[in-house]
């Protein structure tokens, strides 16, 4: 290797330059506590419009503020963050309290006030094996868009409705009756109104002995609506590629959330907004009742912004006055009971009550995969083989039964 | 240009200054990364850079190691982009690394101690200022409830009269003699000691800050016995003791798992768990046939289709251009795009191949079906390939053989199946053997057209009858809530020596073509 005294000048150069540049692109030492806030692409810009660079909500913490693309991006970026530029405080759906399993989020305490002020179902929603870990934002659930085509308002009871359906399917005029917009998941409230769906409650708490999937109820209700005399679907419900065929026009109903709004609205399909309807006039399926949260993570801790992220978290985002805030900005119905008793908007109270009458969404116990499958792929399973492939109702919703019960059991302990 | 001389031999001043200002800029991108990384704790990164950064220098600036002038940057980005990630691959592959098992055991520990600060049953909330107290950071503490101040200092609650404390407002104790509050600034800077703060209250209970302006009143439930290693929850009355597979477990229940976990190095205990436990061999097995299955024959139908189509358009033909172009169409189009129109057609429903059969075939639900479908738009997105191959390799042939076994009385057919094809299939199995590799990872078409179903779950399965390794080993590491990477890892690994072993023999096969040439 021969080195000329050009290339010791010339590497004496570049080494000086590169200090000189250096120096310039080095950051200055940034604010010691800063609480990074991820969250996704619509939650984002509205957080970073109320609190980046806020200084007095955890007083000497700065809040800044990361959004990413999308929802997927955002999870994706949580699987894959380290200590080294993972966040201090999380937001989004209430699957990311799965992290609570792994060590990624740490456990709360909630003040008193917002033990008092958030429901209990949004604090199950966000707990692991007893102990809370986020604090609920705002609600997610679905309600039934009637296609006000096939009459002004939606059938009192789902016989009506089927009855309906069978008229209008014989006229050629529908082609399915109600549509499960997000597939199994959006479909929980036709199978509730139909005596089935995923768990029961006692004392308000989701009971794992209380499998609803196979109740007698639901068995009977299945044979007599959803399944023909072929053996297969009647048609009259469905959980899988149809939200084309309601915004055609061909199905009587769909149920998906406020997401679809702007969607089923430029197909020119004309809807009411309710309830899927019962077995009697005065029972209603029920929805999913989802929560977005806000966890703080194990980062904090490494990151030296615990309490500050804790103060953030418990008592701003939790507190009426946080949710009033983030509401004014992104029209989310709020979870905590004293800022949605506040909110004055006729379509944001009618979520939030039917918010009150859903079923709870433990992920943790959706999710779970003890019995070789999850929630979904079981249930979808199940509705594959009675109305796609005619096996047997009984048969095929015990077996479903047999892997749910090993997963709430396991999701229960 | 201006010129400098310099050793005797003209330098040229304006590249010199343009070499300055690249390696300078590219120095400065280095070294703040470099920096950055350190600053993070990411030592190894760091390193790394650097040494980058060093061999650089010592390249670009040395008369001689002219090939290195021009491998190193392929060298860097081949070890960056491809080696590390197989190594990592590999690595990953040999813990016990899933959901619940993703921390290290030291964090594990934090956070079960964590978990295990379990506030008393009234939820006993204080009221919070802090500051120093003979010079140690203390806290002055008043119950939600009562309004009964306390000192916490050095370890210790200690109940103070009302005469003692000076009060706010709102009767929150916010003075003590010998008591210096600190603002929350200055609080926020010492985080880490008020973490860490205990003031005992006797009976196992003790005041933990909650915030910078609340603390609660708690127990400790787990104990670490660092002698036996076993963890004591002294709530629940239960011991548990470290598994060895990245858990502690009940020791009177071992099924009983207290989560988080940690990543633990087992090295085999992925590939064992492959090939003994029923949960995971039985769909691997079945997955693992499948991929090998879909691979032979969507190379051995392309192989056809193309060779087929190259014989037809080698016999004179009117507009062959016309048809040549429409022939390679399927390959210029996205194969997403091909592949996403193709699911539409075979639905169930409305789809177009239903429609034009008068049938309302499932293809989708049936696992015979579905793996037919997979084969036949496989076949449409790879045929013009392999006829654009198969044409050249024909032309390449000696026409002579044809003549001399056409005089010697071989008919067609003859001439194709004993002289033609042996003499394709030797010039072309290097490229078969290739689209097989590209085939066995052909994640796209699994993905976007069957998503690997169908699958049920209800018969016990765990993997979708359409699942090849690729798919399978993606939706095992990222697939559902509950993923498991160690595993995953693990399978990528298997196929990555199949993929390899195949390529490697296909190089020698090239090779060897290479000499008889």
């Amino acid at each position: 290797m021969k080195f000329t005294s050009r290339g010791f000048k010339a590497a004496a150069a570049v080494i000086a330059t590169a200090s000189l540049l250096g120096a310039g692109l080095l950051p200055a030492q940034a604010a010691p506590k800063t609480i990074t806030v991820w969250a996704d692409e619509t939650r984002g810009p509205q957080l970073k419009s109320l609190i980046d660079g806020n200084t007095s909500i955890a007083p000497g913490y700065v809040i800044k503020v990361k959004f990413f693309a999308s929802l997927t991006a955002l999870q994706s970026a949580w699987d894959k963050a380290t200590a080294a530029g993972g966040p201090d405080v999380l937001t989004g759906p209430a699957s990311f309290n799965a992290a609570a399993k792994s060590g990624k989020v740490l456990p709360l305490l909630y003040s008193k006030a917002a033990q008092s002020e958030i429901p209990s179902g949004g604090k199950q929603a966000l707990s692991y094996k007893g102990r809370t870990y986020g604090v609920p934002l705002d609600v997610d659930t679905t309600a039934m868009y009637w296609n006000t085509a096939f009459g002004a308002t939606a059938p009192a009871t789902i016989d009506a409705m089927f009855e309906l359906y069978k008229t209008q399917k014989a006229a050629g005029k529908v082609t399915g009756g109600i549509c499960a917009f997000e597939g199994v998941w959006g479909a929980h409230p036709i199978l509730t109104a139909l005596g089935g769906g995923a768990y029961g409650f006692t004392s308000n708490n989701p009971d794992a002995n209380k499998v609803l999937i196979n109740s007698a109820a639901f068995k009977a209700n299945v044979k007599k609506y959803l399944v023909g005399a072929d053996g297969k679907s009647t048609g009259f419900f469905k959980w899988d590629g149809c939200a084309d065929e309601y915004k055609a026009g061909k199905m009587l109903a769909a149920n998906t959330g406020a997401w679809n709004l702007d969607g089923i609205t430029a197909s020119g399909v004309k809807f009411t907004l309710g309830a899927v309807p019962g077995l009697t006039a005065t029972s209603k399926g029920a929805q999913w009742v989802n929560y977005s949260g806000a966890w703080v993570t194990s980062y904090a801790r490494t990151h030296g912004v615990e309490l500050g992220a804790k103060k953030l978290v418990v008592d701003w985002m939790a507190s009426s006055a946080g949710q009033l805030q983030m509401y004014a900005a992104g029209d989310r119905p709020p979870a905590n009971t004293k800022a949605a008793a506040a909110v004055k908007n006729a379509a944001t109270k009618g979520i939030a009550t039917a918010a009150g009458t859903g079923t709870p969404q433990f992920s943790a116990w959706l999710d779970d995969k003890t019995g070789g499958s999850n929630w979904y792929d079981t249930v979808g399973s199940a509705l594959t083989n009675m109305l796609v492939k005619g096996e047997s109702v009984d048969t095929t919703l015990d077996a479903a039964a047999v892997i749910l019960k090993k997963n709430f059991a396991n999701a229960s302990k | 240009m201006a010129k400098l001389k310099q050793d005797s031999k003209p330098v040229r001043l304006g590249p010199l200054v343009a070499k300055i200002i690249i390696m300078s800029l590219f120095a400065a991108g280095l070294g703040y990364m470099m920096f950055v990384a350190f600053l993070a704790g990411e030592n190894l990164i760091g390193g790394v850079l650097a040494l980058v950064l060093i061999a650089s220098f010592v390249v670009y600036s040395s008369n001689g190691l002219v090939p290195l002038k021009f491998l190193l940057p392929g060298i860097v980005l081949l070890a960056i982009f491809v080696v590390t990630p197989i190594l990592y691959t590999v690595l990953m592959s040999g813990f016990v690394y899933k959901t619940g098992n993703e921390i290290s055991r030291e964090e594990a520990l934090t956070q079960i101690y964590e978990t295990g600060y379990v506030p008393d049953e009234s939820f006993t909330a204080f009221y919070m200022t802090l500051g120093r107290y003979e010079g140690e950071v203390s806290a002055l503490l008043t119950d939600q409830m009562t309004m009964t101040p306390y000192l916490g200092a050095n370890g210790v609650a200690t109940e103070l009269g009302p005469d003692q404390v000076q009060l706010d407002e709102y009767g929150t104790a916010v003075g003590f003699e010998g008591f210096e509050p600190i603002g929350f600034d200055e609080a926020a800077t010492l985080e880490a000691d008020i973490i860490d703060l205990r003031f005992d209250m006797g009976e196992g209970k003790f005041i933990r800050p909650e915030s910078l302006d609340a603390a609660l009143l708690m127990i400790q439930a787990f104990t670490l016995d660092g002698s036996s290693g076993e963890l004591y929850d002294s709530v629940n009355d239960i011991t548990y003791v470290d598994n060895g597979e990245g858990n502690f477990v009940n020791k009177a229940n071992p099924e009983e798992k207290l989560f988080p976990g940690w990543r633990a190095f087992s090295p085999l205990e992925n590939y064992v768990g492959l090939l003994t436990d029923p949960v995971i061999r039985g769909p691997f097995v079945n997955v693992f046939i499948w991929t090998f299955s879909f691979a032979l024959i969507t190379v051995a139908t392309m192989f056809a289709a193309g060779l087929a189509l190259a014989i037809a358009m080698d016999k004179p033909l009117r507009f062959k251009r016309f048809y040549k172009s429409i022939l390679i169409l399927p390959y210029a189009i996205p194969s997403f795009m091909s592949i996403l129109i193709w699911n539409g057609m075979f639905n169930r429903d409305f789809g177009a191949v239903n429609q034009l059969l008068g049938q309302q075939i499932d293809w989708y639900n049936d696992a015979t079906l579905a793996k037919l479908v997979i084969i036949i738009v496989n076949l449409w997105l790879g045929f013009p390939y392999f006829y654009l191959i198969c044409s050249g390799a024909l032309q390449a042939l000696p026409g002579e053989l044809e003549e001399a076994a056409s005089i010697d009385g071989a008919s067609p057919a003859q001439i194709m199946a004993r002289i033609k094809l042996p003499l394709l299939l030797q010039i072309l199995s290097p490229l078969l053997i290739a689209s097989f590799a590209f085939n066995f990872n052909n994640f796209n078409i699994v993905y976007l057209l069957t998503n690997g179903g169908p699958i049920n779950v209800l018969a016990g399965e765990t993997a979708g009858a359409t699942d090849i390794l690729i798919t399978y080993a993606y939706k095992t590491a990222f697939g559902s809530a509950e993923q498991n990477l160690g595993l995953a890892s693990a399978i990528s690994v298997i196929m990555f020596f199949i993929v390899g072993g195949l390529s490697l023999w296909s190089l020698r096969r090239s090779k060897v073509l290479e000499s008889v040439i």
